[in-house]
């Protein structure tokens, strides 16, 4: 006598068609989208979360090949998926951060809908036949429009956290505390990769008598100008920021102290060409700058900001509008 | 005549295992060892007509077994048993002389076809006494933790070495039970001062149920993608994606590769990417974490040869999985 059977697809075979009923008003009514292709893509099941929101009845869709229903469909990045799924025998994850949406169903709450379209997790299934090879797949969909609009609400508020922390709020570059953080990166970094780096240090000349004489909102107006023509005269890999009242510190990436001289000077000079208009009345102010590149000298970050310091105060102290490269016998 | 039989694995569980999927009606007299060099020593007393041989072991290793068999011609055929059947691994120990790679846990039904196959056995009315066991049998939690992790790393290794088709190297699989106010401090260690990309997936089934952490370093991402055949710029959403891909192979199969050997199956929520860029400290920062009590986590992690991929995995069961775990194991190995 043959042993019974009872392996699972034994009882499906016999499972009464009363409770197939009732499954599948389950899975025609969940809130859960479920479309299900044969291994040419062909659509053999699509339930009634895909028919409400694409307005596609099964008898358009059942037996046609997946990829014809909607424009633009994915398919390239679809079959990566479905033949992952197949080969590994396993489940295959995408979530909307990776791709919003397989289907684009526009928002259906004209209130509380925010989101353009319906944001859309997926789970690909690989379907095993009676026989146990894989003979379909079966797509989940689930709609997660309320989650992504609500971590893409959190994520532009920490980006802008992070933004007003770094970012000095009068001239946009980086605030004094960022630019040391970077400032000991950078020294790291070029001590390391023995790369030529060189730091330029630039004060704004006689800025106290310019809010004495003027008051402090002329004084914010021509740190922003020099902050503005520092930005449009520096590299983007470039590191400028905030030093002190009217000091900025740059670090001049992959740059020798000969080229960084050069770049001082033409900040000089541009800087001693601007002119501020207040009450009718033409301001023009001065720079000064010290230049120091990274070598052996330097031991410590502090050592190398010290070097550009006494370059700048050179600079300062021969009357200004004046630039210094750090030299170990001054 | 009775077969002699060595079986080589340095978890007791593992053995045992073994041990339960031997046919009932082979002659067969056992030798349990532990490690490779007692399995040698067994063979050449003439105790290991067939010896089943484990790969990862402390000390000599199961290719180290091999190489020495080889060299010296000793006379022993050999199967070997490994979670991770990836086809590099495969031919690696055939080459080296075994008759076949077999997959952990052992199954009775695959043992059996191999032993018939070559002849080593041949079903008969006869009924032996229960084999002759040699050696300690009994089986401890921090065993069978390590080996229900060492199976996982490897049907995780074999998933993923048949996605990106090339070979994919384990570590030392890891499992401790830990104090899950602990938990922050262990996670900060793991990855270093490197960026990390993380994925997270809840799983449950059978009583048991927890978290699977995937960490892999930034820098890691590109190689992957090239790997799985993706050219050109690798754009933010193309790197999630092959991370998802491959967060799905691995922690669908090591869990898969751990319900396999306690008889149940794992349902798995949707995946959550942690954070892109982040350090492993900030990551931790961001998410609370309440879990009070014990919990059982192991640790496994895959590096690809020749290619800057580094990922782990960190498998998280909570405090109240432990006692059904504990009783789900009395059930695996009697």
């Amino acid at each position: 006598m043959p042993a019974p059977d009872y392996s699972p697809m034994a009882a499906d075979i016999s499972m009464d068609l009363r409770e197939i009923h009732w499954i599948m008003d389950i899975i025609q009514s969940m809130d859960i989208g479920l479309v299900v292709v044969d291994l040419e893509y062909r659509v053999q099941a699509w339930n009634g979360f895909l028919e409400a929101h694409s307005g596609l009845l099964p008898t358009q869709v059942l037996g046609k090949s997946l990829f014809s229903l909607v424009p633009d469909f994915p398919e390239n990045w679809f079959c990566r998926k479905a033949e992952a799924a197949w080969l590994l025998k396993t489940r295959i994850f995408s979530t909307w951060e990776q791709r919003p949406y397989l289907f684009r169903f526009s928002t259906y709450r004209p209130i509380t809908g925010t989101a353009p379209y319906m944001y859309q997790n997926l789970t690909f299934l690989p379907l095993q036949s009676l026989t146990g090879q894989v003979g379909h797949l079966g797509v989940l969909i689930y709609d997660v429009t309320d989650t992504a609009v609500g971590r893409s609400a959190l994520e532009i508020a920490t980006q802008e956290r992070v933004r007003l922390l770094r970012n000095d709020p009068t001239t946009g570059l980086f605030t004094r505390s960022y630019w040391e953080e970077r400032f000991q990166q950078e020294y790291q970094r070029s001590k390391q990769t023995r790369e030529s780096t060189t730091l330029l240090l630039l004060d704004i000349d006689g800025l106290k008598h310019i809010n004495d004489s003027y008051g402090y909102t002329v004084g914010d107006e021509v740190i922003r100008t020099t902050a503005i023509l520092l930005s449009s005269k520096i590299r983007i890999i470039d590191i400028a920021g905030r030093h002190g009242g009217g000091t900025f510190g740059i670090i001049l990436v992959a740059t020798r102290s000969r080229d960084g001289l050069l770049v001082a000077d033409q900040l000089r000079q541009i800087a001693s060409t601007q002119i501020i208009n207040r009450e009718k009345r033409e301001i023009r102010y001065t720079i000064s700058l010290g230049v120091a590149e990274l070598t052996e000298s330097a031991v410590a970050g502090e050592d190398w900001i010290a070097q550009a310091e006494q370059a700048l105060y050179r600079s300062k102290r021969a009357g200004g509008n004046r630039v210094h490269v750090w030299r170990r016998d001054i | 005549m009775s077969t002699a039989l060595v079986i080589c694995d340095d978890s007791a569980f593992a053995r045992k295992q073994i041990l339960r999927s031997l046919p009932g009606d082979w002659d067969v007299t056992v030798t349990q060892v532990g490690d490779g060099s007692s399995a040698l020593a067994a063979i050449r007393a003439g105790n290991g007509d067939v010896l089943l041989l484990d790969l990862n072991m402390p000390g000599m290793d199961g290719y180290q077994v091999m190489e020495v068999v080889q060299r010296e011609k000793l006379a022993t055929l050999i199967i070997v048993v490994s979670g991770d059947v990836q086809p590099e691994i495969r031919r690696r120990v055939l080459a080296l002389g075994a008759l076949e790679l077999l997959k952990k846990p052992t199954r009775s039904g695959d043992l059996l076809a191999i032993l018939t196959h070559y002849g080593l056995y041949r079903s008969t009315s006869f009924s032996p006494p229960k084999p002759e066991i040699q050696g300690d049998v009994s089986v401890d939690l921090r065993d069978v933790y390590r080996e229900l992790a060492n199976v996982a790393q490897g049907w995780a290794a074999d998933r993923l070495a048949r996605l990106l088709k090339t070979f994919v190297s384990t570590g030392n699989p890891a499992a401790i039970t830990i104090e899950g106010t602990k938990l922050q401090a262990v996670l900060g260690q793991m990855a270093g001062s490197e960026t990390v990309i993380a994925v997270s997936q809840g799983f449950a089934g059978g009583g048991l149920a927890g978290e699977v952490l995937l960490i892999f370093k930034d820098s890691s991402t590109v190689d992957m993608a090239r790997l799985l055949g993706l050219t050109g710029f690798i754009d933010t959403n193309t790197t999630l994606d092959v991370v998802l891909d491959v967060a799905s192979v691995l922690i669908g199969a090591s869990l898969a590769g751990i319900g396999e050997q306690l008889d149940l199956s794992f349902s798995l929520g949707h995946p959550i990417i942690l954070g892109r860029h982040v350090s492993m400290a900030d990551l931790l920062a961001r998410e609370g974490g309440c879990c009070k009590g014990r919990l059982l986590a192991m640790r496994l992690s895959y590096t690809i040869a020749g290619h800057n991929v580094n990922a782990e995995l960190l498998l998280l069961f909570t405090p109240t999985s432990l006692p059904v775990l504990q009783q789900r194991v009395h059930y695996a190995s009697p």
